[in-house]
């Protein structure tokens, strides 16, 4: 018989035997499992998604409780679970011939465990200042303060202006990088010197260049005037 | 700082850094080449983004054999995993769980001859470790542990399994014994970090992030 003619249910139940013999390190056919996975995304059929949904929902929240994020984030396993097939279901909507490169339940997993990584590591971040750099003179209250009133849509796009002022104002490439290293990435004199060996003479330049360059983003009205409009 | 550098830095910070899924799916080999070279070249400036590809790909290597059977077999009304309790120590991130003989000492490293123990505190249990040089043959490691219950309601240890692996593969699995310990022999010491993980029915004790040198 045709995979394709196969009913659901049996196809669910072929592919959860499937699964099994999988994580057991056993012989088995991927193509039960591909078949779901395609008449979820590829035909949008509703009912194998559900299948799909319970078949994995269990190993997603597996996941989700092993995240090493999980014990500082308030929501409950059951929200980065529906997240992660969230994510799962729109990276496939986007581009549903993306699931021709996916030739087995190995890699499907895989990508499905990267959504729940990204779920629960990015409501983690857009909550939590971040520890393990530079931490002292991150602007935390700041981040918190926007967290929750800006959605990351806003977010991206406001990033995206407020940079296009802060490149204009750039003359020279020892601002550029000052710019790029201070402003996106946070870092310290120190580091930005010690990154970018021979562009300054000594970490006091990098200190006096990005002085003078804040000086000038300070007296750009337009700028000014949209920092004023996000308080 | 002053209250414009640090406005700037909240809106500008990590705006030009890629996504989790595209940093994923870079190290998955997914994207298209532009995006893959875009990534790439992005990863070689922000430390932030290294970092994030260290704990992802520590994450997607978590060799949950055992968990992820338990949580695909369970059934939808009555969750196995429900009924398990799961108990997990990464030792690179929770250096603080582990406690050494005398100093904290979260890996099994130095001299070949040179015998290193260190003990494991995970919820009701303290499982301690040590490596040694194998004596069969020398440049391979022997790892002897010991689990003990701090809950009298926990003791005996006749239905555990020791399991050690890395990178999703299962190197060594040894019954625990009753009077609990558990010998892996012939181990080839290694920089990739392995996970320990001890089975039984009801508890499974994770402890990831192993380092034997």
């Amino acid at each position: 018989m045709e995979l394709s003619n196969l009913n659901l249910s049996s196809l669910a139940h072929l592919c959860r035997q499937a699964t099994d013999r999988y994580f057991q390190h056993q012989d088995f056919d991927d193509s039960y499992c591909l078949e779901l996975f395609r008449r979820a995304i590829e035909q949008e059929d509703e009912m194998a998604w559900a299948v799909v949904i319970d078949q994995y929902g269990s190993l997603v929240k597996a996941w989700v409780g092993r995240h090493h994020s999980f014990a500082v984030a308030d929501e409950d396993q059951e929200y980065f679970v529906n997240r992660a097939f969230d994510s799962f279901w729109s990276a496939f909507s986007r581009n549903p011939r993306k699931l021709s490169r996916f030739n087995n339940l190995k890699s499907l997993l895989q990508y499905l465990k990267l959504c729940t990584y990204s779920a629960v590591q990015e409501y983690v971040e857009r909550r939590m200042p971040p520890r393990h750099v530079y931490q002292s003179e991150f602007p935390v209250e700041a981040i918190a303060e926007r967290v929750d009133s800006i959605s990351s849509v806003d977010d991206n796009m406001i990033a995206g202006i407020v940079w296009q002022y802060v490149i204009a104002a750039v003359k020279t490439e020892q601002e550029r990088v000052i710019a790029e290293d201070f402003l996106l990435h946070n870092m310290k004199p120190q580091e930005i010197y010690d990154r970018h060996t021979g562009l300054f003479a000594e970490v006091a330049q990098v200190r006096r260049i990005k002085g003078n360059f804040m000086t000038r983003l300070r007296r750009n009205k337009q700028l000014m005037t949209i920092m004023a409009g996000l308080d | 700082m002053d209250k414009i550098e640090e406005k700037l830095k909240a809106i500008l910070f990590r705006s030009d850094c890629p996504s989790k899924m595209d940093l994923g799916e870079y190290e998955l080999g997914l994207l298209g080449n532009q995006r893959r070279d875009e990534v790439a070249t992005h990863l070689t400036a922000c430390p932030h983004c290294q970092y994030d590809l260290v704990q992802m790909r520590q994450f997607m290597a978590i060799p949950a054999a055992s968990i992820e059977l338990a949580a695909d077999r369970a059934e939808q009304k009555s969750p196995l995993l429900d009924k398990i309790k799961v108990i997990v120590v990464d030792l690179l991130l929770s250096p603080a769980g582990m406690q050494g003989a005398g100093s904290f000492q979260p890996v099994f490293r130095g001299a070949e001859s040179e015998i290193r123990t260190s003990v494991v505190e995970a919820d009701d249990y303290i499982v301690a470790l040590t490596a040694q040089e194998d004596e069969a043959t020398h440049s391979r490691r022997q790892i002897i542990g010991d689990i003990t219950a701090l809950n009298d309601d926990n003791a005996g240890f006749q239905n555990w399994t020791a399991m050690l692996w890395r990178s999703g593969q299962l190197l060594a699995s040894t019954p625990v014994a009753e009077d609990s310990h558990f010998i892996f022999a012939d181990i080839q010491g290694e920089e990739r970090p392995h996970d320990l993980i001890l089975s039984s029915p009801t508890v499974e004790i994770h402890l990831q992030n192993l380092q034997i040198a």
